[in-house]
């Protein structure tokens, strides 16, 4: 909203999704886990539709069914019996709690509810991990990254240090997780990631309909992540207060590699170097490959990019890393919109891009009817970011280049990479060919070679 | 396109001016000179006013990308050598210097003119091969590196930038209009950060 309208103007079309969104997410991504929202119905329904619509994938979230009543008497009942079905139905080891605006409206004890639950439990029960998730406060993105804290708080364990690594990626898709994974493993290094729903939410076909809550992050990895080497944790914007990492540095003394999303050759480089330093290797000639190959396409591409003016939208640490990606490769993200709100994404761009903010315009909290109105002025040449920006896309007949969540008006969401060399490379194609279509196909003369 | 024109003066009497479309200089040059050949006070006076409108037009932009590229240098290899006198007037109107120039087809009067008219240090190149013209990009540490689509990878494989200049090209070079696009063009290709990530190894020292 702008701070200077006297009138107050409601959210039109937020550029963000449900908190528990993001929640659900990470408990889909941990082995042996069951996400289960305490709210209404309706939650875990739009919720499933989105993340089926964009996975393409059977996605199971159990709820506690808010009635009538239970808005007036609370949700104990609810969440007592909905509990005793999950573990009936499904058997976790693990069933992640997350709250809804709902259940946070009316002021539910959810530590407290857990707590008898647990009372209740047999030994060999489930682990119950709540996370407070209402939409009015934060995103999905930041739903996601208070769901991995919650878990890591409640599982973490001191115990003999390991060399292992801890890896909280946020969100990012499948095929990028198991390109992470891959890295990881050429280095020599051992990682947990958390969450690892690149199974879970992108599976091969099936002989029979099964529960499909096996795959993931193991809990027992889960349970080590406080005896680790190092913590790496993508996040820009420096958000300590829905940091895992922060809770093991704070509880073990772990150390945290806060860094950007390694998106472009720079951000790559600084994550490569720092798995080179934590492995005593040198980074293996593959990914140098890989780099050096994304810089000639770089180069073959730098003048249908150069200053090419892009709008981007999504959550501020994927703004954030995209257009220091943009810049890296001469074109302008004239405007960087995040629909959460972090409050350090302009100063964060300042210090990465110095000289270039004149041409740059960040907001944070927006929604899409101000984006798109802020867009119609600056004239840009393409638009990143989920496909909700479809609409404004097409008002404005600018391409747009699909990134992020949701992706449910095209096939392969899971296979739209961005991260390592590799991913950037699969990005920049993207984008430099989306250009060079609407050229193409707006130029009157149909020319070929380009 | 000479050897076509003086062929249709021998045969039919049909007289011809040689003129360059390239550049302001060159293309400003060329409307007077068909204005003059007709000696009408009347086209003389639209032409001027043409001109002046013309370079009006576009010399803001001009100008404004000859502030990032003052100093810059740029090597040149043509087909005809023709072609080439326009590209050093060009590149100067952007306040590029041409470290070296050549074509593969230039006679030696076409080489002499050039040498006259191009600043003193200014290498003359005579139907180079490749590793030459290497050669010469390296040593004279260009930014801008000025040929056929042929050249283009070669260029980009050594870090400099590149502009194409034949008969392939999508975007024009003629005219005032096609001026700005070469001065878009030129700007992009030396201005583009992709270079800063070239390991200083692989490329001339002193371009960052």
């Amino acid at each position: 909203m702008n701070p200077q309208s006297t009138i107050a103007v409601s959210t039109r079309n937020p550029c963000r999704m449900c908190t528990p969104l993001g929640a659900a997410m990470v408990f889909s991504g941990i082995a042996d886990a069951v996400p289960f929202l305490h709210g209404s119905q309706g939650c875990s329904t739009y919720i499933r539709r989105y993340l089926i619509g964009h996975f393409r994938e059977p996605v199971d979230i159990a709820c506690s069914n808010f009635g009538e009543s239970s808005v007036i008497f609370g949700g104990w009942q609810n969440l007592h019996t909905g509990i005793h079905a999950v573990i009936e139905q499904y058997h976790p080891r693990l069933i992640g709690i997350a709250t809804t605006c709902l259940a946070e409206t009316i002021g539910e004890d959810i530590p407290q509810m857990i707590h008898r639950l647990e009372q209740e439990l047999p030994e060999d029960g489930p682990i119950l991990v709540s996370v407070s998730t209402p939409s009015y406060q934060g995103s999905h993105s930041d739903g996601f990254h208070r769901a991995v804290k919650a878990v890591v708080e409640k599982l973490a364990q001191p115990g003999p240090a390991g060399r292992h690594i801890n890896v909280f990626s946020g969100m990012i898709c499948p095929e990028d997780i198991r390109h992470l994974k891959d890295i990881f493993a050429e280095f020599g290094l051992q990682a947990t990631l958390l969450p690892d729903y690149s199974d879970a939410l992108d599976s091969g076909i099936w002989n029979r309909y099964e529960k499909n809550i096996e795959s993931g992050t193991p809990i027992e990895s889960i349970r080590r992540c406080g005896q680790a080497q190092a913590t790496i944790e993508f996040s820009a914007t420096g958000d300590f207060s829905t940091s895992a990492g922060e809770t093991l540095l704070r509880r073990f003394g772990t150390p945290l590699y806060m860094l950007p999303l390694p998106v472009g050759v720079r951000q790559c480089d600084t994550f490569f170097e720092r798995l080179s330093v934590l492995s005593a290797t040198e980074i293996p000639a593959r990914f140098t490959a890989q780099r050096s190959r994304l810089i000639d396409s770089y180069v073959d591409a730098h003048k249908y990019v150069f200053g090419k003016k892009a709008v981007l939208y999504g959550p501020a640490d994927w703004v954030a890393a995209l257009a220091i990606f943009l810049c890296e490769i001469g074109m302008v993200p004239v405007l960087c919109a995040a629909g959460d709100h972090k409050g350090t994404l302009q100063e964060h761009l300042r210090e990465h891009l110095p000289g270039t903010m004149d041409s740059i315009t960040v907001v944070e909290d927006t929604d899409f009817a101000s984006i798109e109105q802020m867009a119609a002025g600056l004239k840009p040449d393409i638009l990143i970011g989920d496909s909700n920006g479809y609409k404004m896309s097409r008002n404005l007949n600018i391409p747009l280049v699909r990134l992020g969540l949701p992706i449910h008006d095209r096939i392969g969401a899971s296979r739209m990479t961005a991260i390592g060399y590799q991913g950037t490379q699969q990005l920049f194609d993207r984008i430099v060919n989306t250009i060079l279509e609407h050229q193409q196909d707006n130029c009157s003369i149909g020319y070929t070679h380009l | 396109m000479v050897h076509l024109a003086r062929h249709m003066q021998e045969k039919y009497g049909i007289p011809y001016i040689h003129v360059s479309y390239f550049g302001i200089q060159d293309m400003s040059r060329a409307l007077y000179d068909v204005a003059e050949f007709f000696a009408d006070n009347e086209v003389l006076e639209r032409t001027q006013s043409l001109v002046r409108q013309e370079i009006q037009r576009v010399m803001p932009e001009i100008n404004r990308y000859r502030q990032d590229l003052q100093g810059k240098k740029a090597g040149i290899y043509t087909g005809g050598a023709f072609k080439a006198f326009s590209l050093v007037d060009s590149l100067r109107l952007l306040g590029i210097q041409t470290a070296f120039v050549g074509s593969q087809t230039g006679g030696p009067e076409d080489y002499q003119r050039l040498e006259a008219f191009c600043d003193e240090g200014t290498i003359i190149v005579d139907d180079a091969n490749i590793m030459e013209l290497v050669r010469f990009a390296q040593e004279t540490r260009i930014d801008l590196f000025i040929g056929g689509v042929k050249e283009r990878p070669v260029a980009y494989k050594l870090g400099i930038g590149f502009c194409d200049h034949n008969h392939e090209r999508k975007i024009s070079l003629a005219g005032f209009e096609g001026m700005l696009n070469f001065s878009r063009e030129v700007h992009a290709t030396i201005m583009s950060p992709v270079w800063k990530l070239i390991d200083s190894r692989n490329r001339q020292a002193g371009r960052n």
